[in-house]
């Protein structure tokens, strides 16, 4: 940067002693503005050599007596007990479970049950209609007495491992019998955020470098390490309570959905020219209708990454699944599942339960005596199969009707062996028999199945096509209940609606029809949803054909014009997961770019065209420079998978005009693509710049942007 | 020659664009954002400024950087280590700025960087239409410099003298408003409105904290000031010289607390008044531009003009940190083509983003808004607002391209009769929710302004107050000293707010109206039409103009006040604090 306008004469009467500080401090300033002297201070400041130590800090008053629970505030009632009342849940929904009032425990019977844990305790997509801890009261009360159980519901979404304790603390007050604890899926990330390269904290992105020096595994094993104190600490806390209450405690160990979900996040940065032969791979392998073929391409992606991607076990579990290992599939979804868990994901992934908590868990069950429900094993057995999907699960963790009947079941097993208040007490087996199903409305059913193929669309990047699963959901939900159509309509109607969701009336309509969608199912996302549109389009077309006119109708609506429109907004993206972990999440100063960058090879964009005609581009594009390396290439523009044209790029910022013909394109929705050319050759080079910044504080790509967008214009030529 | 100049990382970020020297857009990053005061790199400014201008990256010139990052680390160098800070140091890079260019914005090409208070001084000068004029910047600190001293002739802009950190009147002024329980860089201005309430009872003590030397020189007395060490603005000694504990933020504002403002603002105007006459002196020109946070006093800059020897002042809207984007691009326009920016007197600070009627249309009916449609109908349009107004409602006034810089005139404002005396209480209660003792400012028209007001200039900007002198009683715009902070309204500038007081004067006999910022408590000014649309809803502003569509408050669906605010609360959510978008009230996953 240049300095081309000098300031009038400083003041002539400094004082010596000041301007020689000042020279000084200026000259420490132009060698901070060097590469090695910002290095060299960088160092001084990870030894803790520069900073001032912090003030002492006041210690924390210890809370006094009565405490909250969760969202719960005590309260003195007319009789001059206590009570814990909660805000009145917000139209949309919230965290917590819909009990207005919790009071202490005052006769000994019920046994009183307390199930903490996260979204998957809490219901999420059938909450207040359906929650496992009203599954759990109703099967405990069916199998051990009307009126001998309760559960109270402390289960919360988002639910982390500090709170978690923190709320089994506060619940001591309304005196519980068995604490119930179902949780491990948040386990992930969010937990370290000191050993990550995303966090505005120039000491975090020193951590992460200084394990990433240690091989692509280092930051995932230095996160397990401090993940596994984490947990410690919250399960010592918990299992110190109960031991001092007196009163049991279960731990529940969670399953994720292993069939249907996927985790595909691109590959590291791989040394030589690895990258782009694991991207070659990768191509390979999606085009392969040859499970043989399938496995051992991803076997050779596991060699080349160093089973640090989940995405190569992901394929290797779906050919092994193809070709009917059951059991090596599975092994092979667990390990896609730990590999997922890497601090440093390009893509924002599902919280899924791993190894890890399963230790964490088995751990405490060790130290603290805890019972443990291996959910794992029980829905193994109840499905017939290692791999659950989609008759357990509605996505990656949160559970269906079913999955909840059976898991609390498992959980009533214990709670009756633990209470010794049944004699003979059932097994899980003949509880999920004998006891009523879940009971929930066919509109609270539509609405959840509906929320599974939203959150889906929102979660899901997948190394196949998504539209099978959506369409299973949506298929679900109208099966549940056909009048969800006109949720799925108006849904339509506000994804592409010109202003935010909340304004829309579309979103009014939903609001007072029995169908309500709330936060859980995904309002207030914000961009089109392609892909669920299209799912949408497709079953209404099968279902309920005048539905699907209106809906395609509303999608139209947003039809390309003879204005311009910048398809690069995140709004037009055809699957927004596909930026950056950072980006996607808003990390601070991570996520403020100007350009869209491309986190994999094919970058692909939603357009909506009305009516059949060319659609003309003006794409101004670059590749990411490389050590100051010029590059040069060709993307490759698609549409609906038809290559329809090409542009040059290079280094620098380049604009290209295109005209799409009007044969390529389709009335409604359109797939465009860009194809970018491969990655630079050297890896390792890239991997180590990534460590330098990272040392130096500066946030750093760790895997290949494979080109970048300033503007992607768009509009209809009906000339 | 297309240049862009950016400010950000420390108060309002913001993004101007020169084409070809023409001046085509400026705006901060927190009228899209929805973040106060966004500090973050002004990316959707940037876009929006490229947008407006009808220009592509590739064929833009030039960004200019409005601060020098070495000589900046320099003085934070010289400050120490601040206790308790966050031990990574952040601060320490000093390449940051440029690789947020290089890599937030994506920008390639030549980056020219500026001193701040230069950045301040052109974008003053070079917009004041002032063929030679002499130039006074002043803030708390930008590099090293607090205050400058210059003149500008042409496309030259040089300084003459400057007064360097830590001796600085905007941060003399921060630490009062830190002292008196109000926000740094947010409550100066609460301060300057709560000082006519007081009485001038610690001069002395002010005195003691700011020494006017030789020229253009001042001091403070460290011993009074604690802003070195990083942990507070004001140290013990304060305390004791003011003989009472700081006030708690949100606490009991008594009559110390207005004398204490009185007193400072009464000293800062002294040393104001005392130096523009030297640089009056020092130059001999008869017109003054001044720039920097402290050129935002409008109390002071009144007094400037009426009692200095300068014949004209011109400060620019967004005399602030997001004014050294506009100051900037002109610096670097000048460099790259010797050639000062073909701007003319800065008449309009619409130069924000707008939304035709046309574009508003679908969004209403997505919503199904029963709005009222005055496409081609203007005269009906205001006809039907100024009935409104007339009537005692509160107008939200959505028009135009949004205004630059932190007042709202004309295009994103909240209208009202000056005349009712319950106006300014139910504004509050309605919609600002700010400080009782804060004055709200009247827009006149500007044929009209000398009528009303001790003013015979045009005061487009709503920067400088004077003496109320109107033959109505206008107690909604009033201060307590008499005095107001008018607009004036120039109907070649912006003809439909012109109509529209017109129109309000034929009904009324009043060519004035309250006119506020359209904006909720703690949010920054409305910047597009669903903004607006929110803003309305969770307020209770009577009547909403969004261009040609009028929307009656019995228009909006019963359910968007309980819905709305999850909205709101989400824009603001990732900045500040590490948090992300993951936050307790948000559509979330786990």
């Amino acid at each position: 940067m240049s300095h081309p306008h000098r300031p009038g004469p400083p003041e002539s009467d400094r004082e010596p002693e000041l301007e020689a500080r000042r020279r000084l401090c200026q000259e420490l300033a132009e060698s901070l503005a060097t590469p090695e002297g910002l290095r060299q201070a960088r160092l001084l400041q990870a030894g803790g050599l520069l900073a001032r130590p912090a003030p002492e800090a006041e210690p924390e008053p210890l809370p006094r007596p009565p405490l909250p629970i969760g969202i719960w505030s005590p309260v003195r009632e007319r009789d001059g007990g206590l009570a814990w009342v909660r805000p009145d849940p917000h139209p949309l929904g919230d965290h917590w479970a819909a009990v207005k009032t919790l009071r202490p425990k005052r006769d000994s019977l019920p046994l009183r049950v307390a199930l903490f844990g996260e979204s998957v305790a809490a219901g999420y997509l059938y909450a207040p209609h359906l929650t496992p801890a009203r599954v759990l009261e109703g099967i405990l009360r069916h199998a051990g007495g009307a009126d001998r159980f309760e559960v109270i519901d402390l289960a919360r979404t988002n639910e982390r491992l500090s709170t978690l304790a923190e709320t089994v603390r506060a619940s001591l007050q309304i005196q519980p019998d068995v604490l119930v604890l179902f949780a491990g899926n948040n386990w992930n990330l969010l937990e370290t955020p000191e050993v990550s390269p995303w966090a505005a904290s120039v000491e975090a992105r020193q951590r992460f470098a200084r394990a990433l020096r240690e091989g692509p595994g280092g930051p995932g094993r230095l996160a397990a390490e401090r993940l596994r104190a984490a947990a410690r600490r919250a399960f010592d806390l918990i299992g110190t309570l109960a031991r001092q209450a007196g009163i049991p405690a279960i731990a529940v160990v969670p399953e994720v959905n292993r069939a249907d979900w996927e985790t595909r996040q691109p590959a590291p940065w791989l040394p030589e020219d690895g990258t782009a032969r694991w991207y070659e791979l990768y191509r390979r392998a999606a085009e392969s209708r040859n499970p043989e073929q399938v496995q051992g391409l991803a076997e050779r992606l596991l060699e080349l990454d160093g089973g640090a991607c989940p995405t190569s076990w992901r394929l290797l579990a779906r050919s092994l699944r193809a070709r009917g290992d059951e059991e090596g599939a599975a092994r092979a979804a667990r390990a896609e599942v730990d590999a997922a868990a890497y601090p440093g994901i390009a893509f924002l992934a599902a919280p899924q339960a791993g190894g890890l908590a399963r230790e964490v868990l088995e751990e405490a069950r060790r130290r603290h005596h805890f019972s443990v429900v291996d959910l794992p094993a029980v829905f193994a057995e109840h499905a017939g199969s290692p791999l659950p999907g989609r008759r357990l699960f509605l996505d990656y963790c949160h559970l269906t009707a079913e999955g909840i009947q059976v898991a609390m079941a498992a959980v009533a097993e214990e709670v009756f062996r633990l209470s010794g208040m049944v004699e003979d007490p059932p097994t899980w087996r003949s509880l999920v028999e004998t006891a009523p199903g879940p009971e929930v409305s066919p509109e609270a059913d539509a609405v959840a199945k509906l929320g599974a193929a939203i959150h889906t669309a929102h979660r899901l990047l997948s190394t196949q096509p998504r539209g099978e699963i959506l369409e299973h959901w949506c298929e679900a939900a109208l099966d549940a209940s056909p009048g969800i159509a006109g949720a799925m309509v108006d849904l339509v109607a506000a994804r592409t609606a010109p202003l935010p969701e909340v304004l829309t009336a579309a979103q009014g309509r939903n609001l007072a029809s029995p169908y309500r969608l709330l936060l859980q199912h995904g309002w207030r996302w914000d961009h089109l949803d392609a892909d669920l549109i299209e799912a949408i389009l497709r079953t209404l077309r099968r279902r309920d054909p005048a539905a699907a006119d209106e809906a395609e109708s509303r999608l139209l609506e947003r039809s390309l014009s003879g204005s311009w429109t910048d398809l690069s907004h995140p709004y037009w993206l055809w699957d927004p997961l596909e930026r950056f972990y950072p980006e996607a999440m808003e990390f601070e100063d991570l996520a403020h770019r100007a350009v869209y960058r491309a986190a994999w090879p094919e970058s692909a964009f939603a357009v909506v065209v009305e009516e059949r005609s060319d659609v003309e581009l003006t794409v101004t594009a670059r590749l990411p420079a490389f050590g100051g390396a010029p590059r040069r290439g060709t993307v490759e523009v698609g549409v609906g998978g038809e290559a329809a044209a090409r542009f040059e790029v290079s280094e620098r910022w380049t604009r290209e005009g295109l005209t799409i013909p009007l044969h390529r394109m389709r009335p409604g929705l359109n797939r465009l693509t860009l194809r970018w050319p491969e990655p630079p050759p050297d890896g390792e080079a890239a991997r180590r710049r990534a460590v330098e910044r990272l040392e130096v504080g500066i946030a750093a790509d760790l895997h290949p942007v494979f080109g970048e967008l300033f503007a992607l214009r768009a509009r209809a030529d009906r000339a | 020659m297309n240049v862009a100049g950016v400010s950000a990382f420390f108060h309002e970020s913001a993004c101007a664009l020169l084409r070809d020297g023409r001046l085509v857009a400026a705006a901060s990053e927190e009228r899209f954002s929805r973040v106060k005061h966004d500090p973050r790199l002004p990316v959707a400014a940037f876009r929006f400024c490229l947008e407006a201008a009808g220009l592509d990256l590739t064929e833009l010139h030039a960004l200019a950087w409005y601060e020098s990052p070495v000589r900046k680390l320099s003085r934070q160098l010289w400050a120490g280590v601040p206790e308790g800070g966050d031990p990574g140091l952040p601060w320490l890079d000093p390449g940051q700025p440029e690789r947020a260019l290089r890599e937030g914005l994506g920008w390639d090409g030549p980056i020219l960087t500026f001193p701040h208070h230069a950045s301040h001084a052109a974008s003053a000068f070079f917009f004041s239409g002032s063929p030679e004029a002499a130039v006074l910047t002043v803030d708390g600190v930008g590099e090293w410099a607090t205050a400058t001293y210059g003149r500008g002739q042409g496309a030259s802009l040089e300084s003459f003298e400057e007064v360097e950190f830590p001796h600085s009147l905007g941060l003399l002024y921060s630490t009062i408003t830190s002292y008196l329980g109000f926000r740094v860089n947010d409550g100066e201005y609460k301060v300057m409105g709560l000082a006519p309430y007081g009485e001038p009872r610690h001069l002395g003590a002010m005195r003691r904290l700011v020494s006017s030397g030789p020229g253009g020189r001042f001091r403070l007395d460290l011993a009074y000031f604690d802003f070195l060490r990083g942990r507070r603005m004001y140290s013990e000694a304060l305390c004791d010289l003011l003989g009472a504990p700081p006030r708690t933020p949100g606490g009991e504002l008594g009559p110390f607390h207005r004398d204490v403002a009185r007193s400072l603002q009464a000293v800062l105007e002294e040393i104001l008044l005392e130096k523009t006459a030297w640089l009056h002196e020092r130059t001999g020109l008869d017109d003054l531009c001044m720039a920097g946070g402290v050129a935002l006093n409008c109390v002071a800059n009144g007094r400037i003009l009426r009692e200095g020897p300068f014949r004209r002042l011109f400060v620019p809207p967004a005399a602030g940190d997001a004014g050294g984007a506009l100051g900037a691009a002109a610096l670097a326009h000048v460099e790259l083509t010797g050639q000062a920016p073909a701007i003319g007197p800065l008449r309009s600070a619409a130069l924000g983003p707008a939304w035709s009627p046309e574009e508003i249309a679908p969004l209403l009916a997505a919503a199904e808004l029963p709005a009222r449609d005055f496409r081609g109908r203007e005269p009906e349009l205001l006809a039907a607002v100024a009935d409104r107004l007339a009537a005692g409602k509160v107008v939200g006034w959505f028009h135009g391209r949004l205004e630059f810089g932190p007042r709202a005139l004309g295009r994103r404002s909240l209208l009202a009769d000056p005349r009712d005396p319950g106006m300014r209480d139910r504004l509050n209660r309605l919609v600002k929710k700010r400080e009782a003792f804060r004055p709200f400012a009247p827009s006149v028209l500007a044929a009209h302004a000398a009528e009303h007001f001790d003013l015979d200039h045009p005061s487009p900007f709503m920067l400088e107050t004077c003496r109320v002198t109107s033959p109505l009683a206008l107690p909604a715009v009033t201060h307590v000293d008499g005095s107001a902070r008018p607009q004036t309204v120039d109907p070649e500038e912006n003809p439909r707010f012109a109509a529209l007081l017109e129109a309000f004067r034929r009904r009324t006999g009043c060519p004035l109206l309250v006119n506020t910022s359209f904006n909720l408590a703690g949010e920054p000014i409305v910047g597009s039409p669903a903004d607006a649309l929110a803003s309305f809803a969770l307020s209770g502003i009577d009547t909403l103009v969004l261009e040609d569509f009028l929307l009656d408050r019995d228009a909006l669906p019963p359910y968007w006040p309980e819905l709305l605010p999850l909205w709101r609360e989400r824009s603001r959510s990732p900045f500040g604090g590490g948090r992300t978008a993951i936050a307790e009230d948000l559509y979330t996953f786990v």
